[in-house]
């Protein structure tokens, strides 16, 4: 087990080290100049020339890149091109707003996949099933930002029951302080972009479970509990749902980093001003120190998710040997 | 054997199509730089509509949406690898100044990367026309200059003018209003329309859009949007008025002694936002200060400065290396006085390398707001101050979306009192019949172009830039694509700037039959395929 994890520790590292490499020369390998952007090209040529010094962007790539790694070794993150300031602080100041919006929804998404993938597996070939799997499948394969834009349009402006975005009144608080955080301006206007992520988050857990329910009903261990007598929920809840769980626990952790990619785009419609956002108008800029950043974080959260995924497997399947 | 065969026969064929075209070589199919169709559908549509009517010439044309702003920025200013760019140039106040979409965009000598002649255009009677207006200070013996010197462009085409966008903004009447407002290139974004912006509920007005702050340290600034904010917190000695003459702001008087000297009488008695006196000593140190750090965007705005002197107590001395007109506007009319004693300690202070790196997060300055805070990514407050000579009537407080489609329906809400984010034509429309909904059409000082690029042989010949003049469905661009919302021009100081804009000159219209007569005469033909032939 301890080599194991060792073995798998060193292969993050090295998955995460091609991903920095591949990511700082990705960017700049975008056609044209990569300086257009970040050094307003109506500037005066010489005022550019000097821009371009400051950030270092005259030097070779090579040396940019062992530069990059250099800082990124002693976690610093570099001086965004945009705002002049330094990329932890951005992103520290606007983590916070996205873990609140994606994590609470991401929870509600999948305890509701899960129990009702339950209960529609159990109800197979009913009229239940197929209305929750057609919605499901339907939403699934709906633009989060649609989705967004019509639950703006339908409860914002038309029932005017929600604010139009932002995560609280503008001109109430003067600073982002728990005072904030705990209001319960904040909650309404969490609520609306809250519920959209959770609604679009729960179609996968809520397949997935139903899949996996529906091979589990067919097992001889379900026959056999029946057999003895049981309860028909101790059955679903008590065995077949309880080992239908392992594949659902198992992608959540994997499923984190790609719920924060995501938030850009639920981000961006709501006026959230998370990761999500600050990713969107980075890339637009293409400051690259915050690209790369936020990107990294990303890269990060994926890689150590499936690491903890490798880890919950044998905890919670114990056929599972490490070897 | 038989690819052999069928590679004879072609160039049999290619021997034989060779003397049947009577005259020179096709014109080169003509690579069109625009915008991506997806993001600036309208600014595509148009450069598609300008190549329809060029095929219709026998030119052929293919367009190429690059992303923007990169690479399209870079391909446009610093590659200049284009042969027509799809141009669109914002107004902003500054470009009222008439050097700077005439001299600058169009004298040979600007024509290096980053510069702004990205058509590398060259043409003696504009250079020195455009060279002779920059040294004259007096408005109307310069506006004869720079009235020939349109007539010039006009003649050489370097660009085909198509239309100046009109914007639509709105405001919330029961919310806000603005009494005396001042049609300004900039709409209600303008200094002098935000100070008159008044809350009709006792609070600040808000004001939606899409940007957010990236600084407010002004000798790292360069987007057009954090100048705006700047000015309300940092004073200039001269501000560039609604009409496009200056107008003095902290400046009492100007006066031109002779050609590089300038003299300036500084208001006296106004206060910094801690409560410490505006000074000569305070102006002196700024415009030293910006030039000593090479602040980028204005280095281009003090590379004629010389020195600055105190006279007296009132009176600093501006001398410059060369006479140059546009320094009222584009130099007084730009540089922030900063405090000295904040500024000329903070390097010292802070240990940062130069001031650009200074984080300035509570700003003092002088100007008729002061920040009370910035949520980055949320909002900017604004707070009036009521002792300031330009009197601001509200607090001012910015709201940031996080796209533009919102911002419209947030102001028919009442989650904010003014859009200054243009609206779409539908929204336009359903504006238009609210009762609490006022619209203010924004004619800008920018405009749409299909700017050439001379420094490439398919657009060298002024005749075939003269042609094509004709060969564009104006009417049609401005009625089906921006919904009319666009006004025409015949020269790229356009009809808003009105002191400097030269109406006498011929507005083409579409008209194929003069486009092919101007061809003709210079020799063009057309071959049986109806493509256009250069002269023999």
């Amino acid at each position: 087990m301890k080599s194991f994890v060792a073995r798998r520790l060193w292969h993050m590292c090295l998955t995460l080290f091609v991903m920095i490499t591949l990511m700082f020369f990705l960017f700049r390998m975008l056609p044209g100049d990569p300086t257009a952007t970040v050094i307003s090209p109506a500037l005066y040529p010489k005022a550019q020339e000097a821009l371009k010094a400051q950030f270092g962007l005259d030097r070779p790539l090579w040396e940019q890149y062992f530069v990059y790694l250099k800082n990124l070794a002693s976690f610093d993150f570099g001086i965004s091109f945009h705002t002049r300031r330094p990329v932890a602080d951005a992103i520290e100041g606007r983590l916070l707003n996205t873990v609140l919006l994606i994590l609470p929804s991401m929870f509600l998404a999948y305890v509701a996949g899960a129990l009702l993938g339950t209960i529609v597996a159990w109800r197979r070939g009913s009229k239940f099933e197929t209305a929750l799997v057609f919605a499901a499948t339907s939403l699934q394969s709906t633009p989060v930002f649609w989705l967004g834009m019509l639950a703006i349009l339908l409860f914002s402006i038309r029932l005017d029951l929600f604010p139009i975005g932002h995560i609280v009144t503008p001109g109430l608080f003067p600073d982002n302080s728990l005072k904030m955080y705990v209001s319960a301006d904040f909650l309404h206007h969490l609520a609306l972009p809250f519920l959209v992520n959770a609604l679009y988050q729960f179609c996968f857990p809520f397949l997935l479970m139903r899949s996996t329910m529906l091979s589990t009903i067919g097992e001889d261990y379900i026959e056999l509990a029946r057999m003895k007598g049981l309860k028909e929920s101790r059955i679903i809840f008590g065995h077949a749902m309880r080992n239908s769980l392992l594949p659902l626990a198992t992608t959540m952790p994997m499923i984190l980093g790609w719920a924060v990619a995501g938030s850009v785009v639920i981000e961006t419609v709501f006026s959230w001003p998370g990761l999500g956002l600050l990713m969107v108008e980075a890339v637009s800029r293409s400051d690259y120190p915050m690209v790369q950043a936020t990107f990294l974080l990303i890269a990060v959260l994926t890689v150590a998710g499936t690491f903890i995924a490798d880890l919950l497997y044998g905890l919670l399947d114990p056929r599972i040997v490490y070897e | 054997m038989r690819l052999g065969h069928i590679a004879r026969s072609l160039v049999i064929l290619g021997a034989t199509a060779g003397p049947a075209s009577a005259a020179g070589d096709l014109v080169p199919e003509l690579d069109f730089l625009t915008w991506p169709a997806a993001k600036y559908q309208h600014y595509y549509e148009t450069s598609n509509y300008i190549a329809e009517g060029w095929r219709q010439l026998g030119v052929r044309v293919k367009l190429n949406p690059a992303p923007f702003p990169s690479p399209m920025l870079g391909m446009w200013f610093k590659e200049h690898k284009f042969d027509v760019v799809m141009s669109v140039l914002s107004g902003a106040p500054y470009r009222m100044e008439p050097d700077f979409f005439t001299n600058a965009q169009f004298y040979s000598g600007n024509s290096k990367p980053g510069d702004w002649n990205v058509g590398e255009f060259a043409d003696k009677e504009v250079d020195a026309l455009g060279q002779k207006q920059l040294g004259i200070y007096d408005a109307r013996e310069r506006r004869e200059i720079i009235l020939k010197l349109q007539a010039a462009l006009h003649r050489a085409q370097p660009e085909a003018i198509i239309a100046s966008v009109v914007s639509t903004t709105a405001i919330n009447t029961k919310a806000v209003d603005i009494p005396g407002f001042e049609p300004a290139p900039d709409g209600l974004r303008s200094i002098w329309n935000l100070l008159k912006m008044t809350s009709k509920q006792d609070m600040a007005v808000r004001l939606g859009q899409t940007i957010d702050q990236a600084s407010f340290n002004p000798l790292a600034a360069n987007t057009a949007e954090d100048f705006i904010n700047l000015s309300l917190i940092y004073d200039r000695l001269i501000e560039l008025g609604t009409d496009g003459k200056p107008r003095n702001r902290l400046a009492k008087d100007l006066r031109v002694i002779d050609g590089t000297t300038i003299e300036v009488d500084v208001r006296n008695g106004h206060t910094f936002s801690d409560g410490k006196p505006v000074t000569v000593e305070d102006v002196k140190f700024s415009f030293d200060y910006f030039k000593k750090w090479e602040a980028s965007y204005y280095k281009k705005y003090l590379g004629r400065l010389a020195s600055v002197d105190i006279i007296d107590e009132d009176t600093v001395r501006f001398t410059l290396t060369q006479p140059y007109a546009p320094f009222v506007l584009h130099t007084l009319g730009q540089v922030f006085i900063l405090p000295k004693h904040v500024w000329s300690t903070v390097v010292a202070d802070t240990g940062i390398e130069k001031p650009q790196d200074y984080r300035n997060d509570g700003p003092v300055g002088s100007g008729p707001y002061s920040l009370k805070y910035w949520k980055e990514g949320q909002e900017i407050y604004f707070t009036r101050r009521a002792d300031h000579f330009m009197k601001p009537a509200s607090d001012l407080l910015y709201v940031v979306f996080g796209s533009a489609e919102v911002v419209g329906a947030a102001l028919k809400k009442g989650a904010i009192d003014v859009s200054l984010q243009p609206l779409v034509p539908t929204v336009v429309k359903e504006f238009a019949k609210e009762p609490n909904i006022k619209l203010y059409r924004t004619k800008s000082n920018g405009y749409m172009a299909a700017r050439y690029n001379v420094g490439r042989d398919a657009l060298k010949d002024q005749a075939l830039r003269q042609a094509l003049a004709y060969a564009i469905p104006y009417e049609k661009i401005i009625k089906e694509i921006h919904g009319g919302d666009a006004t025409r021009s015949a020269s790229s100081i356009v009809p808003i700037n009105a002191f400097w804009h030269n109406a006498k000159l011929e507005l083409p219209k579409f008209n194929l039959d003069r486009a092919r007569a101007i061809l003709k005469d210079a020799g063009y033909t057309w071959d049986k395929n109806g493509l256009l032939r250069k002269p023999e």
